[in-house]
C-alpha cells in the first residue's frame, strides 16, 4: 500500500533537512582542504577556520556588538519609517485619483535612479552618525513599496467591485473589504524587496562615512588585509538578510492567510 | 424604509402590483468615440410581484445588460427601468443580484461571506449568522460554515452566493446564469433547492439562463430574446402548478413548453439555432 502522499513529502522534508547541512560541512571541508592544499595567499581567500575563529573572537570579546546594534537599527528603522510611507503615500496617491495617475511615471523614473548614490550627498548633509544613515534607509525602501502599493491597488476585480456596488459599501468598505486584501499579496512583495534593500543601503551608508556599523567594521578589515574577517562580517549580513527575508515572509503567511501556498511540504 | 431584517410580508398584498418594470428599453455602450454598440432595443416586461421569470436568448443578446439594468449598476440609454413605481438609479437593498459566478471574497470564511451584505448594512450580526447559519443548512452547506470558498466546490459556492443575496431579505432577486458552470447533475439538484427557496420567500426573481428545461421547471413566464439587438421575441406563461418538484420533470405538460421554447431555437440556419442544444 502507498503511504499518504502528505507522509511522503514530510519524509522528504526530513531528508532534505538531514542532507542540507552534510553537504554544507562538506562544502567548507573541500574549501579548507583546498586553500590549504595549493597554499592559496591569506590576502586572497581565507580558511573557514579562520573566519570561524574571526567570528568567535568578534563576538567574545564584544567588538561585534555596537557595530551590529549600529547597523540593525539603520536598518530596521529605516525599513519601518519607509515602508510605512511607501504604504501611506500609495494609498493617498490611488484614492486621490488623478493626481496619482499624473504623479506615477515620475515615481517610477526615480525609482530607477539608484538611490544609494546620494549617500555621500546625504552624509554630508546630515553628518556621520546613525540619522544620516536611517534617512538613507528610509529613501532606498520607501520607493518599492510605493509602486507596489500604488500598482497593487490600481488593479481592479471588476466583480468584486460589482459585488461591493450591489451591496451599497461606501467607499472606505470596499477599500477594507476588497480593494486592500486584493492588494496585499503584491504590497508584501515590495516589502522583501524592500526589506533586503535596507540592509544593502544601511551598508553603502556606512561606507560613504560611519562611526560605527558592519559597514564601518568590513572597511576597517580591508584596511588591515585581513581577509578573515571580511569573510566574518559577511557572515553575518547574510545571516542578518535571511532573517529579515524570513521574517517578512512569516508575517505575510500569517497575515494573509487566504493566499494558497503552492508546493507546500515540498521544497524541491 | 423597510430594515434589511423585516420580512416583507408580500404574501398579504391581495392584487399585487408590478415589482420590476422595463418600459421601452434600449442600451447602447459606448466603445469608442462615436462607436456604439446597440445590446437591447424596445425591451418591454414587467414582472409582477412574487413573479419568477426566465430570461433565454442567444449568447451576447443583451441578457446580462438587462439585468445590470434591473440593478442600477447600468443606466438604460432610452425608457426608464423601475421597481415599486421608482426609477432604477442606483443599487437597492431590497433587491439581490446573483453573479455568473460566485465572487466569494477569498480572505473570509464561508459565514463572514454570506454575512457580508449584513455587515456592510450595519444590521445585528448576531442574528444575521442565526440566519445564515440556516440557511447554509438548508442548502446543504453544514459543516462547511468557517470553511473558506477555496475548500468549495464550484456548487457549493454558488449555492453560499444564493445565502448572501437572500441575507437581505431582498423583494427582487436577479440572477445571471447561476448554474453556467455547473455540470448537469448538480445543476438539476440546484434547480430543485432555487425552486423551493423562490416559492419560500416570495420574492420576485428574474433568472437568465441557457438552459431550457430550467427555465421553464422555475418559471411562472420564459421570455425568449432575440440576437443583439436582443429584442423580447416571444412571452411563454408556464402554468404549471406548484409547487415545482420532481414530479414535474415528468409531467407531459413540461416537455411541451420546453419544445415550445425551443422551437425558437431551431429555425434551419438561423442565428439563435447554433446557440443552444
Ligand atoms: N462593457 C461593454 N462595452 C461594450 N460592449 C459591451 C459591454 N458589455 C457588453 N457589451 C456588448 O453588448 C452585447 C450584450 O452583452 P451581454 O453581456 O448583455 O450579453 P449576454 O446576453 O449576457 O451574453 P452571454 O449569454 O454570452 O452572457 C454584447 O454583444 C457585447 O458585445
Ligand atoms: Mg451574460
Amino acid at each position: 500500500m502507498q503511504p499518504p502522499l502528505s507522509m511522503v513529502s514530510r519524509l522528504r522534508g526530513q531528508a532534505n533537512r538531514a542532507v542540507m547541512p552534510a553537504l554544507a560541512i562538506a562544502v567548507l571541508g573541500l574549501w579548507e582542504l583546498m586553500v590549504v592544499a595549493l597554499k592559496v595567499s591569506p590576502l586572497v581567500m581565507a580558511k573557514p577556520s579562520d573566519i570561524a575563529t574571526a567570528l568567535w573572537t568578534g563576538f567574545v570579546e564584544g567588538l561585534y556588538w555596537t557595530h551590529l546594534a549600529a547597523t540593525l537599527t539603520e536598518m530596521v528603522s529605516g525599513f519601518l519609517i519607509g515602508s510605512a510611507l511607501g504604504l501611506v503615500c500609495g494609498l493617498a496617491i490611488t484614492e486621490f485619483g488623478r493626481f496619482g495617475r499624473l504623479l506615477f511615471p515620475y515615481l517610477v523614473a526615480i525609482q530607477s535612479i539608484p538611490k544609494v548614490a546620494t549617500a555621500p550627498l546625504i552624509i554630508m548633509w546630515l553628518g556621520f552618525g546613525l540619522q544620516s544613515k536611517i534617512v538613507l534607509v528610509t529613501l532606498i525602501t520607501f520607493f518599492p513599496v510605493l509602486i507596489n502599493t500604488i500598482s497593487g491597488l490600481s488593479v481592479v476585480d471588476r466583480m468584486r467591485t460589482d459585488l461591493m456596488a450591489v451591496l451599497l459599501a461606501n467607499r472606505w468598505q470596499t477599500f477594507l473589504l476588497v480593494r486592500l486584501p486584493s492588494a496585499a499579496h503584491q504590497i508584501f512583495a515590495g516589502l522583501s524587496v524592500a526589506v533586503v534593500l535596507a540592509l544593502t543601503g544601511s551598508i553603502v551608508a556606512e561606507f560613504a562615512g560611519a562611526q560605527r556599523g558592519l559597514g564601518v567594521l568590513l572597511l576597517q578589515a580591508q584596511a588591515n588585509l585581513d581577509t578573515a574577517a571580511m569573510f566574518a562580517v559577511l557572515v553575518l549580513l547574510a545571516i542578518i538578510g535571511l532573517a529579515a527575508t524570513m521574517a517578512v515572509r512569516g508575517l505575510e503567511r500569517r497575515l494573509l492567510y487566504w493566499t494558497e501556498r503552492r508546493n507546500e511540504g515540498d521544497p524541491t | 424604509m423597510q430594515s434589511p431584517l423585516e420580512p416583507t410580508g408580500l404574501a398579504l398584498d391581495p392584487k399585487p402590483p408590478a415589482a420590476l418594470v422595463f418600459h421601452d428599453v434600449d442600451h447602447e455602450y459606448y466603445v469608442r468615440r462615436s462607436a456604439t454598440v446597440r445590446a437591447l432595443a424596445g425591451i418591454e416586461l414587467a414582472l409582477a410581484t412574487g413573479e419568477f421569470v426566465s430570461v433565454v436568448g442567444p449568447s451576447g443578446c443583451g441578457k446580462t445588460t438587462l439585468l445590470r439594468l434591473a440593478v442600477g449598476l447600468l443606466r438604460p440609454s432610452r425608457g426608464t427601468v423601475s421597481i415599486g413605481g421608482e426609477p432604477v438609479r442606483s443599487p437597492r437593498r431590497d433587491v439581490s443580484f446573483i453573479f455568473q459566478d460566485a465572487v466569494m471574497l477569498p480572505w473570509f470564511s464561508v459565514m463572514e461571506n454570506v454575512t457580508l451584505p449584513i455587515r456592510i448594512a450595519g444590521g445585528d450580526m448576531a442574528m444575521a449568522r442565526l440566519r445564515a447559519g440556516e440557511l447554509l443548512d438548508r442548502v446543504g452547506l453544514t459543516g462547511f460554515h468557517n470553511a473558506t470558498p477555496m475548500q468549495l466546490s464550484g456548487g457549493m459556492r454558488q449555492r453560499a452566493a444564493i445565502v448572501r443575496a437572500l441575507m437581505t431579505r431582498p423583494r427582487i432577486l436577479l440572477m445571471d446564469e447561476p448554474f453556467g458552470a455547473l455540470d448537469a447533475l448538480t445543476r438539476e439538484q440546484m434547480n430543485l433547492d432555487l425552486a423551493s427557496i423562490a416559492e419560500a420567500s416570495g420574492c420576485t426573481v428574474l433568472l437568465i439562463t441557457h438552459g431550457i428545461s430550467e427555465a421553464v421547471f422555475l418559471a411562472n413566464r420564459v421570455v425568449v430574446m432575440t440576437p443583439r439587438p436582443g429584442r423580447i421575441a416571444e412571452m411563454i406563461d408556464i402554468p404549471l402548478p406548484r409547487p415545482r418538484n420532481r414530479r414535474t420533470l415528468a409531467a407531459p405538460e413540461f416537455a411541451a413548453l420546453c419544445d415550445r421554447v425551443r422551437e425558437h431555437f431551431q429555425h434551419p440556419g438561423s442565428e439563435m439555432a447554433s446557440a443552444y442544444e
